[in-house]
């Protein structure tokens, strides 16, 4: 791939949330909600420098596509050994964790992203969608209905089930 | 009828004796068999349990190398060396590299990780101060990451919990083995478990003596007997022991029998440790393998088989150099050894070292792992043969921690005048963002595998404990801020048994009302005690739980000063919580487990629990950071700029017998506690003791700035310091405090007040200053 950092960045979070909204495992016992299509256009995020990161969450995102879900995860963790305060590497794990059905894992994970994500509202944004989704699973529908006002709150749209 | 009847009477009268002697016979008989069934169990299961097995391998964790990566062309040499990596010229072969100032060309070896196997490749590094600057492999083309081989920081049983060199009877030095027959067993390869001779010979020669001068133990007796090392030494023992050589010989082929011998022996104790086997008390004595030892040093070993403690040659040197060479003489009758060779031999002294050398490179983090591994995996899997550890630890780190470490409390010893050797000291590092453990130094001697400080001594924290009192307070923004004026006034707090506990500053002063960020800045005991006892004792304590420590703590106000122990470690998951933003991340050792066969055992997964409101921990940090800018950790800049922004915290204990520090910088987490082991008076002050050792080391191990972007939710605005109110950028002394968003004070100081001062808080506004 040859395009520029910040559009490689907004496929991958755009494809991240497509991850979510299809991919979701539902829960034994319970109806899944019919699946949502992400068809917001990418998320802008401040492109970043460090190509060794970058080489790491595209790896992760092509193991999580095939559904190695721990490969996806270890590349994750890699990356985040070189970049511990990167807001956006905490919000892929809390996506990938959501992916395995890790419902508490995911919502810390996308807390602790959001802790980072200082100025940067569509990410805010992401991870409330995630919170959101992961207390729907969990049964949880106050908080659930809660972190959804969230994700309106920092500009997204729970509309077409993405973020814009 | 009698006459009749006695010969009917009579059969029945026989049968009764046979069958009374019989069943009493058969029974014993049947007992014996069962007894006996029952010995061969019990030996079959010693016996396996202590055979050859493969050791599991441990990795420290991989060097990363990606352009822009802080690592200096000297610090990536080390690594390189500590690979055993050769430095050769113009040859790409795996394993070398070439170094010309600032350029390192390396190639690679292959590694097979437990995620995906890294090729060999060969990598020209070039670098532009400290940081890598270009990453170039031989055809051209850049590489964005390259992840090294591992380092294998050491060899491990896990599922035996002890340290072992187990060695193959193969690997051991042909002497060794000839010459321990010739001198504990000559017949052991034609008895059947004892030798019939050798007691014999025993027994004259003790009652010529009248005292047991002799044992006409087989190597097979001795075995049995180790297994059971509680020196019982009764009859029925030894006929117990007699009966198991016998089973075990019926079992197992002589030279397995053999090697189990020559790993399992007694050989000597070092304090709480017993050193079983040649292979451990070749390095515990001589610090090399077995089979690099001389023939005069395999002769104390085997001479040492008899009484490793009377013949302990750092303890009793005449003594095991006499009987050192009273092996030697046999060793040239049975004709081992040339008498030429003997004679160079003895003149050799006994060559132990003078302080007990450990296998171990890194005892104290090994100890880490050890109970890591049996906390979190099945013991049946720990029992597998040939598993690969992967760990945390970053040589690197760990290795400048030990050096600087020692040398440090050195110098503190010098400084005070205090005996060489009395202080003492732990150390642990861990990584900001995932709680992974860096480095851990148990004290000053690093290769002593013994008491390790740094996970089991329980000390008083004393101050280290305030920023739970103040992280408590700041998680109620609506009543507490940064801003919030204390009082630093005496005070006396009567417990439920009518005792009056009166805590004073370590200044003996009172400072009268104080903003809440210098009171723990300058740790100020009275504020803090005010302060905690305001909220409560137990709202602390959910703190401090919250933050990771997991013991009962009494809910005593003295728990407000840190009146409680504890240990290194545990302090360090305390201030990882904090570094972490409020997120805590349980403290590991370990990243994975992977069988021999390359299977993953269970992969220990990065987690974090939100533990604390992220926007009060930042608070925290930043007064934190104000304690190194200009409190009690100000000597700090010693060692690491002020531009680092380190945050941290000074913690002394009474009549100075625990000095701590505890802090952080963007990338690592560090605790330091120096004490004496005695729990005597140590000299020194957090500040100026453990701080001088915890900048040392990050100063030597070169650390990332701690620059925070603040949680959302935060607003920057000026204070007063005098009173606590909203000042402007121009007043004098105004500082820039951060606020959970809508808790900053509203009403102005004085010098914000008036018309002057509303026309300058709107040009304030308009500069964009209250951001």
């Amino acid at each position: 791939m040859r395009l520029p950092t910040g559009w490689r960045l907004g496929i991958l979070i755009a494809f991240g949330l497509g991850v979510i909204a299809c991919s979701v495992a539902p829960p034994v016992g319970e109806v899944p909600p019919p699946p949502q299509e992400a068809t917001a256009p990418p998320p802008v995020i401040a492109p970043h420098g460090n190509p060794a990161v970058l080489a790491l969450l595209e790896s992760a995102q092509s193991q999580q596509q095939a559904g190695n879900y721990e490969q996806a995860a270890a590349a994750l963790e890699r990356a985040l050994r070189l970049e511990p305060r990167n807001a956006m590497l905490w919000h892929r794990l809390a996506q990938v964790r959501l992916s395995q059905g890790q419902w508490r894992n995911a919502i810390d994970f996308a807390a602790k992203s959001n802790s980072l994500a200082g100025g940067e509202r569509k990410l805010q944004a992401s991870n409330w969608l995630v919170i959101a989704q992961a207390k729907e699973r969990q049964g949880d529908r106050e908080g659930a209905q809660a972190a959804r006002a969230r994700v309106e709150a920092t500009g997204g749209t729970l509309s077409d089930g993405g973020v814009e | 009828m009698p006459i009749r009847r006695s010969p009917r009477s009579k059969r029945p009268q026989r049968r009764l004796l046979s069958a009374a002697v019989l069943w009493p016979v058969l029974l014993l008989f049947g007992l014996a068999i069962a007894y006996t069934f029952y010995l061969d169990h019990i030996i079959r299961v010693k016996f396996e349990g202590k055979r050859w097995a493969l050791p599991a391998y441990v990795y420290a964790q991989p060097l990363e190398l990606y352009v822009g990566v802080r690592l200096s062309a000297g610090q990536f040499e080390r690594e390189l060396r500590m690979l055993d990596y050769q430095p050769v010229a113009g040859v790409e072969r795996s394993g070398s590299y070439e170094r010309h100032g600032d350029d390192v060309r390396v190639t690679t070896r292959p590694f097979q990780f437990w995620d995906n196997r890294e090729e060999s490749v060969t990598v020209d590094v070039h670098y532009s101060g400290d940081t890598v600057a270009t990453l170039v492999a031989a055809d051209g083309t850049a590489l964005s990451l390259l992840r090294m081989e591992p380092v294998v920081i050491g060899r491990i049983y896990p599922a035996h919990h002890e340290d072992r060199i187990l060695v193959k009877l193969s690997e051991v030095p042909l002497l060794l083995r000839q010459g321990l027959l010739a001198v504990e067993d000559r017949h052991f390869y034609s008895h059947w478990g004892l030798d019939p001779r050798a007691i014999a010979r025993a027994l004259w020669a003790d009652l010529r003596h009248g005292q047991i001068v002799q044992g006409g133990s087989t190597l097979t007796q001795q075995l049995v007997k180790n297994f059971f090392l509680d020196n019982e030494r009764t009859l029925w023992r030894k006929l117990n022991e007699a009966m198991m050589s016998v089973l075990l010989e019926m079992h197992y082929p002589k030279d397995d029998i053999l090697e189990t011998y020559m790993n399992e022996i007694y050989l000597g104790q070092d304090r709480e440790r017993a050193i079983h086997g040649f292979g451990l008390a070749s390095h515990f004595y001589f610090g090399t393998p077995l089979e690099k030892l001389a023939p005069q040093q395999i002769a104390l070993l085997i001479g040492m088989v008899k009484g490793p403690s009377y013949y302990d040659p750092r303890r009793h040197p005449q003594r095991a150099l006499r009987r050192r060479n009273l092996v030697l003489d046999l060793m040239v009758q049975e004709q081992l050894l040339s008498a030429d060779q003997t004679r160079q031999a003895k003149l050799q002294p006994l060559g132990v070292t003078v302080e007990a050398q450990s296998i171990a490179v890194h005892p104290a983090f090994l100890d880490l792992v050890q109970r890591q591994l049996s906390r979190d995996y099945r013991e049946e899997d720990l029992r597998s043969e040939g598993l690969r550890i992967f760990t945390t630890m970053d040589p690197l780190v760990q290795t400048t921690a030990e050096e600087v470490f020692a040398r440090r409390l050195v110098a503190l010893e010098r400084q005070r005048g205090l005996k060489q050797g009395s202080l003492e000291g732990a150390m642990v590092v861990t990584s900001v963002s995932g709680g992974e453990v860096v480095a851990v130094v148990g004290g000053r001697e690093p290769r002593y595998a013994g008491f390790d400080r740094a996970l089991d001594a329980e000390r008083q924290v004393g101050s280290l404990i305030k920023p739970a009192v103040y992280l408590t307070a700041l998680s109620q923004p609506q009543k507490y801020t940064l801003a919030s004026m204390l009082n630093d006034e005496p005070l006396a707090i009567s417990s439920d048994g009518g005792q009056v506990w009166q805590p004073a500053n370590y200044d003996r002063m009172t400072h009268g009302p104080v903003p809440l960020h210098s009171a723990l800045a300058h740790s100020y005991n009275l504020a803090t005690v005010g302060l905690g006892m305001a909220l409560g004792v137990p709202k602390v304590l959910d703190t401090l739980h919250a933050l990771g420590i997991e013991r009962d703590i009494n809910p005593y106000p003295a728990m407000l000063l840190g009146s409680m122990s504890l240990t290194p470690i545990e302090v360090a998951q305390m201030y990882q919580t904090i570094a972490g933003g409020g997120f805590r991340t349980p403290l590991r050792a370990i990243r994975d487990v992977v069988s021999a066969q390359g299977e993953p055992l269970k992969r220990y997964p990065l987690q974090v629990v939100q533990a604390a409101d992220p926007v009060a921990v930042y608070l925290l940090t930043t007064a934190l950071q104000e304690v190194v800018a200009s409190g009690t950790g100000r000597s700090l800049t010693r060692f690491l700029s002020a531009d680092l922004h380190i945050a941290g915290k000074t913690g002394t204990t009474d009549d100075l017998r625990d000095s701590w520090f505890a802090g952080f910088s963007g990338d690592r987490v560090g605790v330091v506690w120096v004490g004496r082991d005695d729990n005597e008076a140590a000299g020194y002050t957090g500040a100026g003791g453990a701080m001088q050792v915890w900048g040392d080391v990050f100063a030597a191990i070169g650390v990332q700035p701690l620059n925070i972007d603040p949680p959302p939710g935060v607003d920057w605005e000026w204070i007063d310091p005098k009173d606590g109110l909203r000042a402007l950028a121009d007043c004098s002394g105004a500082v820039k405090l951060p606020f959970s968003r809508g808790s900053a004070p509203m009403d102005p100081a004085p010098c914000a007040q008036g018309l002057s001062g509303a026309v300058r808080r709107s040009l304030d506004w308009l500069k964009g200053g209250s951001q």
